[in-house]
């Protein structure tokens, strides 16, 4: 064995240094394409799975979410519970919502959203809702009689989009809309700003002041229906989930990710396309090594006849175009990441995808970048030994002689 | 030295490329030292051609990659000898055929005859105890013939080996100490 690879890499080395440079430019450029375009659309998708899952975490569910548990509609005493929280590692901010209100009306169109009390001065720590205002300006902690409407909520005179067919349609800043709240009671309030950020189930909410709340509904001073919390670092959410319910017990703490129901199918049928994909460029990389060591081995037929019959084994000849496939995907996978990482990223930050659900970047992952190289090679590898442990292993006569 | 001769068709090379272990035959044994090689697995072919024969083909057969001393080394670095003894035994062996200064050359730089002796270079680099040479000559002006055909008389006669060759050649027979004539696939009486 140690001697076949010995040969093996001779024989292979001389081969790619002395051999034709046509072909090994040919492969290497064909290698390399295949290795930009098997990350190019998985990083497409990630990018638009990183956007969807962004879009949640800024503006609906945050890194966790606190709700009542038991047959309780509402947390009590959120104020002391935040500041618990606040104080809790890991935790960089936090913020609490009332569901006050589920109508909202504009002349004679009215439809049902949820209409969230927040406060204007940590909202903004958690959600960035705050900065997707299209028309006028989010929530100042004095207003009272302001609202704040999503773009699925207001229209905005977008009516023609599918998207905002069911919305008020023809709302702007500085109109008036009624919003029946929880106690059955309407309330008449300005629109100060229209926000829009993308995420379709976010541009649903409507939000106003919690101030506003203790005036016409002073019983629900001082509770929630949702509490939210920013974490230092994503990925630490389990961690401080643990944290956050040991202190209160009375609410029930998720992660982010259990909370992505609305996006999951979503981003399944994406990982789906992903993974057929890459299947399919796996099998381009594949028949292109086949074909130039198939191709290779059929001009060499002669030359192989003459290596085995002066005592080169089949094993030590498959070996050496292995290495061939090998040394032919790293210049590849080489080319391939820098083409994509210095030309096509950049050229996609400059110039993002226009998704519905906003701007896609592409998302690429140190991770799969070094496993998509490693099947890459491996698949080269198959696409060289197959044709060539069938060809060296012809009968030494018909090689040589035909 | 042995020579095989005959008419074009008289089955020469074939008995060359059965006893060469290149070929399996249909019928009949091959023995090489009183052991008997014709069912023998390819895999033990193989070896057996890499470690006691060497082979020349008429047709020069190097490998197009390769320098002459890098052909030449080949099979001694797939018998398993280090890179510095594979150098030093090519080295020597180029040496022996005259083509010390053609060691990096490439075989489309060589002559045919120049392309012949690292043929028989090679076929000699493991210390093989025998070395068929199918028509060494066959494709070589006569100038060249001469030294092939001395370089394998040099072989014999330095190194010991047993030298087989098949040749056409009527002026071949003062090379051989011992001539074999075919004649339809079979050797003819007087000579056995």
């Amino acid at each position: 064995m140690q001697r076949s690879l010995r040969v093996a890499w001779f024989l292979g080395i001389r081969s790619i240094t002395r051999g034709n440079r046509a072909v090994l430019a040919m492969t290497a450029v064909l290698m390399a394409l295949v290795y930009a375009e098997l990350l190019f659309i998985p990083s497409l998708i990630q990018g638009a799975i990183d956007q969807v899952e962004g879009g949640l975490r800024d503006s609906l569910t945050a890194n966790i979410a606190g709700t009542p548990t038991g047959s309780s509609t509402t947390i009590d005493g959120t104020d002391a519970l935040l500041e618990h929280i606040r104080d809790t590692s890991g935790v960089k901010a936090a913020t609490a919502t009332l569901l006050a209100g589920t109508q909202v009306m504009h002349g004679n169109l009215t439809g049902s959203w949820s209409v969230l009390a927040v406060d204007p001065d940590t909202y903004g720590t958690v959600f960035t809702t705050p900065t997707h205002m299209i028309e006028g300006s989010f929530l100042d902690p004095a207003d009272t009689d302001q609202i704040v409407l999503g773009i699925g909520v207001a229209g905005a005179d977008r009516a023609n989009s599918a998207t905002f067919r069911s919305s008020l349609q023809t709302v702007h800043a500085g109109d008036s809309v009624t919003v029946r709240l929880l106690n059955g009671q309407p309330h008449d309030f300005e629109v100060k700003g229209i926000f829009a950020t993308g995420l379709t189930p976010a541009d649903q909410q409507a939000f106003i002041n919690q101030r506003a709340i203790a005036t016409v509904a002073p019983q629900l001073t001082g509770k929630a229906t949702g509490v939210f919390v920013r974490t230092d670092r994503l990925g630490d959410e389990p961690r401080v989930v643990e944290r956050l319910q040991a202190q209160a017990p009375s609410v029930h703490f998720e992660s982010w990710q259990g909370l992505s129901a609305a996006v999951k199918a979503q981003t399944e049928s994406f990982l789906v396309i992903k993974n057929i994909l890459n299947v399919v460029s796996l099998l381009v990389a594949a028949i292109t090594v086949f074909i130039v060591t198939y191709v290779d081995l059929v001009s060499k037929r002669r030359t192989i006849g003459i290596e085995r019959a002066i005592g080169i084994t089949p094993g030590a000849l498959t070996m050496s175009y292995a290495l061939r496939a090998i040394v032919f995907a790293l210049i590849g996978i080489a080319l391939g990441a820098a083409i994509f990482l210095l030309v096509i990223v950049p050229l996609v930050r400059a110039h993002p995808f226009h998704f519905p659900t906003g701007a896609v970047e592409l998302s690429v992952r140190g991770r799969e970048l070094r496993r998509d190289a490693l099947i890459l090679m491996a698949v080269a590898i198959v696409g060289a030994v197959i044709p060539a442990s069938r060809s060296v292993r012809v009968r030494l006569i018909e090689a040589i002689w035909g | 030295m042995v020579c095989i001769m005959g008419k074009s068709g008289s089955g020469k090379s074939t008995l060359l490329r059965q006893l060469g272990l290149i070929d399996v035959p249909t019928a009949g044994s091959v023995y090489i030292d009183g052991t008997e090689v014709t069912g023998l697995a390819e895999r033990r072919r193989s070896a057996l051609r890499l470690e006691k024969l060497g082979y020349v083909f008429q047709e020069y057969a190097l490998l197009p990659e390769l320098t002459a001393e890098e052909n030449v080394f080949l099979p001694a670095l797939m018998a398993g000898r280090s890179r510095t003894e594979c150098r030093a035994a090519a080295g020597r062996l180029l040496d022996l055929v005259d083509l010390a200064d053609r060691r990096t050359h490439r075989p489309n730089e060589l002559s045919g005859g120049q392309q012949q002796r690292v043929a028989i270079a090679r076929a000699l680099v493991n210390d093989p105890r025998i070395l068929f040479a199918d028509e060494p000559t066959g494709n070589l002006d006569s100038r060249a013939t001469e030294s092939v055909m001395t370089a394998l008389v040099r072989m014999n006669e330095d190194l010991g080996v047993t030298i087989v060759f098949v040749s056409h050649d009527p002026d071949h027979r003062k090379f051989a100490k011992q001539l074999i004539f075919l004649r339809d696939g079979s050797l003819t009486e007087p000579y056995l």
